[in-house]
């Protein structure tokens, strides 16, 4: 199965959509022309051999402290079941160290395909999308701890903890966490999503899950706080959730919903559980507000709430390659959505699938994993300019050397550098780590 | 008479340059360098042991090569070799700091410098038997981690091989036998019983040179 085979189980659920619903929007149809790339500078980084510093990364980069970088690829290492490395800055280059890549062992789940997050502790929390324990190969939940002691070779694997083996499809526990960033609250309690399981909906592998992991002596315990049933509310969450600041959670449904073109979800927590509430309803084509949110969302500095679809935004006809979007909050407590870019012509066939960045000047950076000016995706800025935004690309992938299919998130350090990781291409076919200087 | 002397003479001086040092011969060599699998670290208080066997009989050592994984850029300038009879330790032949030449540089999967490092000294003499060659100390520009690459002994030629290796404050046994960790890629050099054997482009070079005097002597003489 290839990488974009496994992209999302969205893609073969994805029903016949009705059509003609029209729907009053607050959608803005960019209309601006697109800006030429400036003099910014793209370099790879490391381009991947496919051997055991992996191959196909297919989330983007996490940085800690320091300003060094973990990541995961979703294949290559010692048993070709995907690796999470590191990558340090030293003397104007990069070193990878292969942080794990022996994942098919020891149950240890198969795949990682979503970035790592970092504990309070330095460790690293992920997830697998398949393998782990038994047989129900649902994937897992993992922390890697660093060595005890310091390392005397280059090659110092750190310690892998599998904290929860999802599955299987169809029970009540989630299953494929896929993209899933997990987030921690202030107890240290984990939080996801998985695109399968809750249940034995949509088409009996379940319509997913937001799930939340707590530590109880030395154990950790999973808690289903929602189960998306595949109606109105949508199914397949695929990019985790994020907190507000009173302790509600956020995220999208990347299919299902009136349309089957997915929904943006609030979860508020009350005293017999967590309630549900759908923000928006993607309408798709008929009214152009984009369809399909694989990615998660964030926040800026007012409580406005940005994303992205990976298809839609053209009103009529199904060409629209997604979006890029931004929930305002309404005085009336709902919520109206602005499309602040459509991708459309030069797009075909898919637009962003990770999530955007924010600056503190109130840019916004992302990735498209197709388009661009040779198809093979992009990396861009959008700014905003006269009510509208602006679009600029930063980089048009041309695959070799410089990768194909950017998926993951983009990375902005302090410097204002931009961070990256493309799927496919570059040298080896196995994809790269890129970086954008200003 | 007097042309027949000297030619006499020549070739005496060409007898007597035949022994004359030219070059050390390979002693031992571990095999390539690997450059993927691992590296180990041989400065910060990090020592390395690797073994080699002495079968060429009274030898005195004057070379040593190995592969260094470096970070990008770096210079490895000069390393502590330690050589005893046993890993880390006994008997200890010499201890010196060998000044290092830097070549053939490559970077490698994980972004490393790749690079074979090259020293010389006036090294032990050494009887037939199996020794430990130490490195440690290692000393780059800007005060970088240096590590040892680790080829396991692939593709090593000399009697006693593969090497066995050791590390301080390593965990003994988790590769087997004696050693802790894999053995790393290496050749030492040196001379045989006193002298040293020229390498085989000297003595060609030699040899079409006493000819061509020869021929000369021949028309002159004869």
């Amino acid at each position: 199965m290839s990488n974009l085979d496994q992209l999302s189980p969205f893609m073969f659920r994805r029903g016949s959509r009705a059509a003609g619903f029209a729907v009053a929007l607050l959608c803005v149809f960019t209309a601006m022309p697109t800006q030429p790339a400036q003099a910014q500078t793209f370099s790879v980084i490391h381009q991947f051999t496919g051997g055991n510093d992996g191959r196909n990364p297919l989330a983007g980069l996490t940085m800690d402290r320091a300003g060094d970088f973990y990541g995961t690829t979703s294949d290559g290492g010692v048993t070709g079941e995907g690796v999470v490395f590191k990558m340090t800055h030293k003397n104007g280059g990069w070193l990878l160290s292969p942080l794990y890549n022996t994942f098919g062992d020891s149950d240890s789940g198969e795949f990682p395909e979503s970035a790592v997050t970092i504990g309070a502790n330095g460790s690293l929390y992920g997830t697998t999308i398949s393998g782990g324990t038994g047989s129900t190969d649902a994937g897992t939940l993992f922390n890697l701890t660093p060595p005890a002691r310091a390392q005397r070779n280059v090659i110092a694997p750190w310690t892998l903890t599998v904290l929860h083996d999802f599955g299987p499809p169809g029970g009540s526990d989630g299953a494929l966490p896929a993209y899933s960033v997990l987030v921690f609250d202030s107890a240290g309690n984990i939080y996801g999503t998985t695109s399968w399981g809750g249940g034995n909906g949509c088409g009996g592998n379940g319509c997913g899950t937001v799930f939340k992991l707590t530590p109880t002596e030395g154990d950790w315990t999973e808690t289903i706080l929602y189960t998306f049933t595949g109606g109105s509310n949508g199914f397949s969450p695929e990019g985790g959730v994020i907190f507000d600041s009173a302790g509600n959670l956020y995220g999208t449904a990347s299919s299902g919903g009136m349309y089957n073109c997915g929904t943006v979800f609030k979860l508020t927590p009350t005293g017999s559980g967590w309630v549900e509430t759908t923000l928006h309803l993607f309408l798709g084509d008929g009214v152009g507000d984009g369809c399909i949110p694989v990615s998660g969302l964030i926040f800026d500095g007012s409580g406005n709430l940005y994303g992205t679809t990976y298809r839609g935004g053209v009103l009529g006809g199904d060409n629209g390659a997604g979006t890029v979007f931004e929930l305002v909050p309404q005085p009336d407590g709902g919520w109206s959505l602005k499309v602040l870019w459509a991708f459309t012509s030069g797009f075909a066939n898919g637009g962003p699938l990770g999530r955007v960045t924010m600056d503190t000047a109130g840019n916004l950076y992302g990735s498209t994993s197709s388009g661009g000016a040779y198809g093979l995706g992009a990396v861009f800025e959008l700014t905003p300019s006269s009510g509208g935004w602006a679009y600029t690309s930063l980089h048009d992938f041309i695959g070799n050397p410089d990768g194909e299919i950017p998926m993951g998130n983009v990375l902005l350090d302090a410097n204002g550098n931009l961070y990256g990781t493309a799927e496919g291409g570059g040298q080896y076919d196995s994809g790269v780590v890129w970086e954008i200087t200003p | 008479m007097k042309l027949r002397l000297a030619s006499l003479s020549l070739l005496a001086l060409h007898l007597i340059l035949m022994v004359v040092p030219v070059a050390a011969q390979g002693i031992y060599n571990n095999g390539p360098i690997n450059g993927n699998t691992d590296a180990w670290t041989i400065n910060f208080g990090f020592i390395v042991g690797d073994s080699f066997t002495v079968s060429t009989g009274n030898t005195t050592l004057t070379g040593l090569s190995f592969g260094a994984w470096l970070f990008p850029g770096d210079t490895l300038e000069s390393a502590e070799v330690w050589i005893t009879n046993a890993p880390l330790g006994g008997t200890s032949y010499f201890d010196q700091v060998v000044s290092l030449t830097q070549s053939g540089c490559a970077v490698n999967q994980y972004g490393f410098d790749v690079c074979t490092e090259f020293g010389t000294f006036n090294g032990p003499n050494l009887a037939n038997g199996t020794y430990w060659v130490n490195l440690e100390n290692a000393v780059v520009n800007d005060g970088d981690p240096v590590y040892w690459d680790e080829n396991s002994g692939v593709g090593c030629t000399s009697p006693g091989c593969p090497s066995q290796a050791e590390g301080n404050n390593c965990i003994p046994g988790t590769h087997g036998g004696y050693s802790c960790i894999p053995s790393e890629s290496f050749s030492l050099y040196g001379d045989v019983s006193g002298t040293t054997v020229p390498e085989p482009s000297s003595v060609v070079l030699f040899g079409s040179g006493f000819v061509g005097m020869v021929g000369v002597l021949r028309r002159k003489l004869f």
